[in-house]
């Protein structure tokens, strides 16, 4: 068993050692002899896969470190003193932290999760899951930006992610309030903390690592997916295709959820399609990209049960579908 | 029980090595300065923020070697997948972007992705204050195109464009084309990223004249004509080439949105 391990140790050793040597002297032609060749589209999707990862990292990093936080200092108590009752008064405090929150879907979730096991009422957590990539003065300003004289852009935005949240908020505890979601059950957390001796410094790092790998793992999967699908669909093709605002709110919700920006970037993305898109169909893109896409929807798979996300996947995609419908008719209308 | 903590102390050090090397790959990328054709620089102080959180934990989590820690007291861990399962995935997931970061030299999108990402010269952003006097010089009636006011002149091209018809524009942009184009058809563009290279979209513009010589994403120093064209149905600017000097591909490859 331990030349075994020794072994492993040694296996170990030289993997970081070689990886600090292509650290230092790492280029192509070593990369070609090991056989990984990247040329044309293969460097393209490595360069948006590299991107879509350092650009997230910071935000995953604050997010797992703010959920390894709340597991050390916020006790199920406070959550039950600081969470009112009344579950539309929950909804509202939700919506609440979510503008207080800037954050993106990401980073979110492992934040989410902790709120969740510490005793926040599913609806209230999903409400938070759902506003806060949006509901900050960040996003906002950037869409302002990209759809200068379009209120009903930048507006519109903001009043349908509130919506969508009460609306999903509301279904959620109709549907989940009773239901544990998370992926492992609470009692685990529960009963290890009681013989948790380690000081609280060294607990946080630990659960940050931690949770890190587990959420890390699958978003590496998500951008890996998302950055095929950046270099592989011709969005314009695709969005010229098209001129009836139905099919439009389809397919731009349909990017954004393959693209998988960020919420705070998506606006200039979404201002290019100008030309070519309906603003109801750039509305649908802006409001859906940020609260579910293809890397969120795998950091959520790792954190929740899967008929929770499912069901969550299909509640939002429905009411943001028929919002943005609707608020075609009132830009046709009334506005 | 005591492999059982040793085969945890492994993992606990192969998840440091690969945090200490995320660090490191934001290190390389920000000495070889590759760092500005993927974030833009108002991602930078994050990223650097990213790159020491990396070194710290990754640090931690090597040299600390309380058996506790890996027993994993919170259920926010990675304990589903034991043993050779888990490790191929870290190779894959983990390493093997690191192995293909540290040896990359070239970190430019290849002309097809940006084709399929399709162009755009219709994009206002908000900008305060006299933007004609600001890009424009009205004694020489000239346009001189920079990376700092290109979305500038793109709003007074589409908003202005009456006051501005038949003034010399001078500008620096790679050749596009896309599939729909014929020969005489091509674009003098610029890649544009708002906080990375996933959110980076090409704008420029149609050019009319002598452009079958312009050789699909080549570097040009263009010197041209401002002209105002019916297209579909409504008016697009567009630049009547006057005369083009190839350039070097330039060390600012992208220019960014705020």
């Amino acid at each position: 068993m331990s030349f075994s391990n020794n072994f492993k140790y040694l296996l170990l050793y030289v993997l970081f050692i070689w990886l600090i040597y292509i650290f230092l002297f790492g280029n192509e032609e070593l990369l070609d002899s090991i056989g990984i060749v990247l040329k044309y589209e293969s460097r393209s999707v490595f360069v948006i896969f590299l991107g879509i990862i350092l650009e997230a990292f910071p935000f995953i990093i604050l997010g797992v470190v703010f959920s390894s936080i709340i597991q050390e200092f916020v006790s199920e108590d406070m959550i039950r003193r600081l969470i009112p009752k009344n579950p539309i008064t929950a909804l509202f405090t939700a919506l609440f932290v979510a503008i207080l929150t800037p954050v993106c879907e990401c980073a979110i979730i492992p934040v989410v999760r902790r709120l969740i096991q510490k005793g926040v009422p599913v609806h209230a957590g999903t409400a938070i899951l759902v506003g806060a990539p949006i509901l900050n003065f960040i996003v906002f300003s950037s869409t302002f930006y990209a759809f200068q004289g379009q209120p009903y852009i930048y507006i519109g935005r903001i009043v349908l992610c509130i919506v969508t949240v009460m609306i999903v908020g509301v279904v959620i505890y109709l549907k989940f309030s009773s239901v544990n979601i998370l992926r492992t059950d609470k009692q685990i957390s529960a009963n290890l903390k009681a013989e948790n001796r380690e000081s609280k410094l060294k607990s946080i790092a630990n659960h940050s690592i931690n949770e890190f790998f587990l959420v890390g793992k699958y978003f590496m999967i998500g951008a890996f997916f998302a950055s095929i699908a950046q270099i592989f669909i011709n969005r314009y093709a695709l969005a010229e295709a098209t001129s009836q605002s139905v099919n439009g709110v389809v397919i731009m919700m349909g990017l954004a959820f393959l693209l998988s920006l960020c919420s705070e970037a998506d606006a200039f993305v979404a201002a290019s399609f100008q030309q070519f898109m309906s603003s109801v169909s750039l509305l649908a893109f802006l409001v859906y990209g940020p609260m579910i896409d293809l890397k969120n929807t795998l950091v959520m798979i790792a954190s929740f049960k899967m008929k929770f996300v499912v069901y969550f996947i299909a509640l939002v995609t429905i009411v943001v579908f028929v919002l943005s419908l609707l608020s075609g008719v009132y830009l046709r209308f009334g506005g | 029980m005591k492999s059982r903590i040793q085969d945890k102390q492994i993992n606990n050090e192969l998840q440091g090595i690969i945090l200490i090397c995320f660090g490191l790959l934001i290190f390389k990328l920000f000495l070889s300065q590759q760092i500005s054709l993927i974030l833009s620089p108002k991602m930078i102080p994050f990223t650097a923020f990213s790159m020491i959180a990396f070194f710290i934990l990754g640090a931690y989590r090597m040299f600390s070697n309380d058996s506790m820690s890996n027993g994993c007291g919170c259920d926010g861990c990675d304990t589903k997948s034991a043993g050779i399962k888990r490790y191929l995935q870290y190779s894959i997931l983990f390493i093997l972007p690191l192995v293909i970061g540290f040896n990359l030299e070239s970190y430019n999108l290849s002309l097809d992705s940006i084709t399929k990402r399709g162009v755009s010269s219709d994009v206002t952003l908000r900008s305060d204050g006299d933007l004609l006097s600001e890009v424009v010089n009205f004694q020489e009636k000239t346009i001189e195109v920079t990376d700092s006011n290109f979305f500038k002149v793109m709003q007074v091209l589409n908003e202005n464009m009456q006051e501005v018809e038949g003034f010399t524009i001078n500008m620096k942009g790679f050749v596009y084309r896309d599939d729909n184009f014929n020969e005489n058809e091509a674009v003098i563009a610029r890649q544009a990223m708002s906080c990375c290279v996933a959110d980076s979209s090409v704008f420029g513009y149609m050019l009319k004249g002598e452009v079958n010589t312009l050789e699909t994403g080549k570097w040009y120093e263009l010197k041209g004509r401002v002209e105002n064209i019916e297209m579909g149905d409504e008016m697009t600017p567009v630049i009547k080439v006057i005369s083009t000097k190839e350039m070097k591909e330039p060390k600012e490859l992208y220019i960014y949105i705020i």
